[in-house]
């Protein structure tokens, strides 16, 4: 093949746009590539400017050239910031699909060895192909992120419910030890107490008889009699018993009675129907886990109670509302170093019950506030509490369908309202609740 | 192979250096209506850990263009963060200026510089060289061992542009055979 | 009789440029002097009839010689060559004296022509 012959065989053939321009941007070349895809042989558009063939693109097209004519240096267009200068069609890979051109294009300086250019040649190369698996390159990257992230978010998910799950389950088998403890102290508190209450009993009989006896011999007048009572008594401690027994017996009962007291707590805290739903006084269900939490409370706070009268019972899960209770009156004592004041109020508005404790201790400082509820988030040292105790009653109030309102100022105190409906609609959640606790 | 230059090399590449460097400054001032000025340049032969220190991300665009032909090498810009817009706006790109138009700007102005400096250097010593196309560098994935040379010579100008804080440098990095061609190229000149 | 002929440059490679540069058949004795104290100590000695001159020196620079060759009113005739090739440099330079200012790198038939309307060769 000769050489002209080569020529026009590249021409025809050259997969790559090849365009020649003088210093006035008049075309001197242009290959079957263009004169294909513009419908315009390059006879037809010898001699004029490319600028007016291709008026959408002048602008771009003129600084790009004017470049290579001025620095005498090849320049560049890239698919990715201007895809298409030439309004070509081509079609994709696989699908074979008619899509508009993507372009990379090179301008040369043509001519140009003492310095001066003298003509400037484009390559246009298509790279549609590319561009496309480029691009669903990119999609499919974007989908794989969404994924992950959807993915981080179900195990932040799932961790949060597991731990709530544990926790759940720590309380409910606290609670089934404590009622079972309950339940073995009970007898020997009973018969204690009994015992100790017929002790009361015989010790009143044996101090009259001794009474008695005291006076019997006081009464023979024998002064031997008298020297041996008084002897015996003395090495006895006589009096020193007498007066002490009864005090005794008296504490004793006390004692007892108290723990009596705390053992019956216990067990209405952790009774196992307080799992089920039900209405149930809120106030009652506060008072009783302020027993619970009281030995937290009771050498450094003054309680000061306000609640308004025939408040409804609310529809709920009283052990569940009582662990919420338990959380922030224990929370509260805590927050109060030395002494303090703790305020209790429960009120209702229309078919809301809201229940208000509210302490006087170090506050919440304002950068903590919207991490409060955050599962492990706490501001105690590493070892003392978990940071779960709030997350867990804000998820359980949540699922009573209703809120706890937090308001502190550091160094004055802070008050924790929780909110709840009267009437809280049941839904499957409850009932499987419901299901899991009475197995 | 550590490479080492003697005095008179060192001398020699300065000075084609500052010639390469006039130009560069040149060119741009051609399509920019500004005041260019330009630093003494640095000729220094670095490990490729020594370079990898060099490239800080925090106040700088990267850009690579190699090169191919009696030299080969790679050419890095830097461009400085601080005044892409007052740049891209003597540059007529549309202001404020998109990611698109942000990688297109950059990429033009280290393929006008890089270019400028290349040529003026090469055609010098009468070696050929054609350099690809500039595409952005992401500093952070390279590490030290995936570049191909392991010593390099490091030409390093600077370009600032007055009254913006602008400011550029280009770094010329030649492969190891090139430097040898190099230095044969220099040495003939030398000659009487 | 041959010309003195000086070629004032700090960098050894722009001196032999400058020197392959001169025409072959220029008749000229040359001195090279590496900053502008030495340029202006050649012209002083009458062996620069004939001054290439470099702007960017050490100890004096270009523009500071060319002042100085002003002021004492000195024949030579000064072509500058330089790589700082932007606009203001060239205005100063003409402005101080300098015959002609010619651009690194130096092209040999640039330097020819200078010579030629200079009557020099």
């Amino acid at each position: 093949m000769d050489v002209q012959t080569l020529h026009q065989q590249l021409n025809k053939k050259l997969p790559l746009g090849v365009c020649v321009l003088d210093v006035d941007y008049k075309v001197l070349y242009w290959n079957d590539f263009f004169a294909d895809r513009t419908g315009l042989p390059a006879e037809k558009v010898l001699g004029q400017s490319l600028l007016t063939l291709f008026p959408d693109e002048a602008r771009y097209l003129k600084k790009k050239i004017h470049s290579v004519f001025v620095l005498n240096n090849a320049c560049f267009s890239y698919w990715e910031h201007k895809p298409h200068v030439f309004q070509f069609s081509s079609s994709r890979p696989i699908t074979g699909e008619e899509t508009l051109m993507y372009q990379n294009i090179e301008f040369l300086p043509l001519d140009s060895d003492d310095g001066i250019v003298r003509s400037v040649c484009l390559l246009v190369h298509d790279v549609t192909e590319l561009a496309s698996y480029f691009q669903v390159e990119q999609q499919l990257s974007a989908e794989l992120e969404r994924e992950h992230q959807a993915l981080k978010v179900l195990n932040e998910k799932l961790s949060m419910a597991q731990s709530q799950l544990l926790q759940s389950e720590k309380m409910a088998a606290i609670g089934q030890l404590a009622a079972g403890v309950a339940h073995e102290i009970n007898n020997p508190i009973g018969f204690i107490s009994s015992n100790l209450q017929t002790m009361q009993d015989y010790a009143a009989r044996l101090l009259k008889l001794v009474a008695f006896y005291e006076k019997v011999v006081n009464k023979t007048g024998n002064e031997t009699m008298l020297a041996l009572q008084r002897d015996m008594q003395q090495r006895l401690q006589f009096d020193f018993v007498r007066q002490d027994l009864t005090e005794l017996l008296t504490e004793s009962v006390d004692g007892i009675d108290r723990v009596a007291e705390i053992v019956k707590n216990l067990k209405s805290f952790s009774h196992v129907d307080n799992a089920q739903w039900q209405y149930a006084s809120l106030i009652d269900g506060l008072e009783n886990t302020l027993k619970i939490a009281a030995n937290q409370l009771k050498y450094k706070v003054d309680i000061h109670r306000d609640y308004q009268a025939d408040v409804a019972e609310v529809y709920c899960q009283p052990m569940q509302i009582n662990q919420v209770f338990l959380n922030l009156l224990v929370n509260a004592a805590q927050a109060m170093a030395q002494r303090g004041h703790l305020y209790l109020k429960v009120w209702q508005q229309q078919q809301q019950v809201f229940v208000q404790i509210k302490d006087s201790g170090s506050g919440i400082a304002p950068e903590h506030m919207h991490r409060l509820f955050e599962p492990f988030f706490t501001t105690k040292e590493v070892g003392s509490g978990t940071g779960l105790g709030l997350s867990l009653s804000y998820s359980i109030i949540k699922k009573h369908q209703g809120d706890i309102l937090v308001e502190s100022t550091p160094g004055e105190g802070s008050s924790f309202t929780v909110v709840l409906p009267v009437h809280a609609a049941a839904t499957a959640e409850q009932s499987t609740a419901a299901s899991n606790s009475a197995a | 192979m550590m490479l080492s230059l003697s005095e008179m090399q060192r001398d020699a590449l300065q000075e084609l250096m500052n010639i390469a460097m006039g130009q560069a400054a040149n060119a741009l001032a051609k399509l920019i209506d500004a005041k260019i000025t330009l630093s003494i340049p640095k000729i220094l032969v670095v490990s490729t850990a020594e370079f990898q220190d060099m490239l800080q991300p925090d106040h700088y665009w990267f850009t690579r263009q190699s090169f191919m032909g009696q030299v080969k090498g790679e050419v890095l810009t830097l461009l400085a963060k601080a005044g892409t817009e007052t740049i891209g706006e003597l540059l007529d790109y549309p202001i404020p200026l998109d990611n698109a138009s942000q990688e297109e700007l950059l990429l033009e102005l280290a393929n006008i510089l890089a270019g400028a400096c290349l040529n003026g250097f090469a055609s010098q010593l009468d070696l050929k060289s054609k350099l690809s196309m500039p595409t952005m560098f992401n500093v952070q994935l390279r590490q030290a061992e995936s570049y191909r040379w392991h010593n390099t010579l490091l030409l390093e100008v600077e370009f600032e542009l007055e009254a913006t804080p602008f400011d550029s440098r280009i770094v010329i990095c030649l492969e190891g055979h090139s430097v040898a061609t190099l230095l044969e190229r220099l040495d003939q000149l030398l000659e009487d | 009789m041959p010309i003195p002929v000086t070629i004032a440059d700090d960098s050894l490679l722009s001196r032999k440029t400058v020197r392959k540069a001169l025409p072959a058949e220029w008749d000229i004795s040359l001195t090279e002097a590496c900053n502008g104290k030495e340029a202006l100590a050649a012209v002083a000695a009458g062996k620069a009839e004939v001054l290439f001159l470099d702007l960017t020196m050490p100890e004096l620079d270009g523009f500071d010689v060319l002042r100085q060759l002003q002021q004492h009113h000195a024949k030579s005739v000064v072509i500058v060559i330089s790589a700082d090739i932007q606009p203001e440099a060239k205005k100063l330079v003409e402005s101080l004296g300098a015959f002609r200012f010619l651009h690194k790198p130096l092209q040999a038939d640039q330097l020819r022509q200078v010579l030629s309307e200079l009557g020099l060769i």
